[in-house]
């Protein structure tokens, strides 16, 4: 996809991510976080969508059925996601290179998005000795989420 | 050896590691297996074919 030019840049995110550094998690779906030519555009996954179509996979909900998998294709939607994106780690997945979102921005999109299980994520990530208290906060402060760190960590982290 | 012992026996083996272990291929692939098992137990859980709920309405 990226090669024939339809997205710029991708990396697994949500709970696929997460698994490179916890325990595995239940999971439904694989989230892709994609850069492509035209994000304000209204239909801007045509491009992706049309590729999958051409190779076979088809259009499920929201997702596109590749194997027994729906995924989830998300254009980057903030800052945040960019540089999440651009720092991804390369990683293999049974022998093919694939892009993955590190630890403490997997932790800051949750801190970020901030429903239960996003805190139980970022909790998983801390214990798995991953990323650290002080890289979530500096890249939450970085991105404008300093208070949404602040009242994270009185709340699960500092009672 | 025929491929359906080869699959279980290779299944067994992911499960019996320690989740700490696996690689995350490994961890993805076991959450894979778990969604397919619940995939293909829920329908009969639901008509109550196993695990049928006792007069209290408890299954376990």
């Amino acid at each position: 996809m990226q090669a024939a030019g339809v997205i710029h840049d991708y990396a697994f995110f949500g709970a696929i991510a997460q698994m490179r550094y916890t325990e595995p998690v239940i999971t439904l779906d694989v989230d892709v976080l994609v850069d492509i030519p035209s994000p304000d555009r209204i239909d801007s996954l045509a491009g992706v969508y049309e590729f999958c179509a051409r190779k076979g996979y088809r259009p499920e909900g929201e997702a596109v059925r590749v194997g027994s998998w729906p995924v989830q294709f998300l254009p980057a939607f903030n800052a945040l996601t960019r540089e999440a994106m651009v720092q991804a780690e390369t990683c293999e997945f049974d022998g093919i290179p694939s892009r993955v979102v590190r630890a403490e921005y997997l932790a800051t999109i949750a801190l970020s998005t901030g429903r239960s299980k996003d805190h139980e994520r970022i909790l998983a990530l801390l214990e798995s000795g991953k990323t650290s208290r002080e890289n979530i906060e500096t890249l939450a402060r970085r991105h404008g989420l300093g208070e949404a760190w602040q009242r994270f960590a009185r709340r699960f982290l500092d009672e | 050896m025929n491929d359906a012992i080869r699959n279980l026996l290779a299944k067994r083996s992911l499960w019996q590691k320690s989740r700490k272990d696996l690689s995350w291929e490994e961890k993805i692939h076991m959450v894979e297996q778990v969604r397919d098992e619940v995939a293909r137990w829920l329908p009969a859980y639901r008509k109550g074919t196993i695990f049928p709920a006792k007069p209290d309405g408890n299954r376990g």
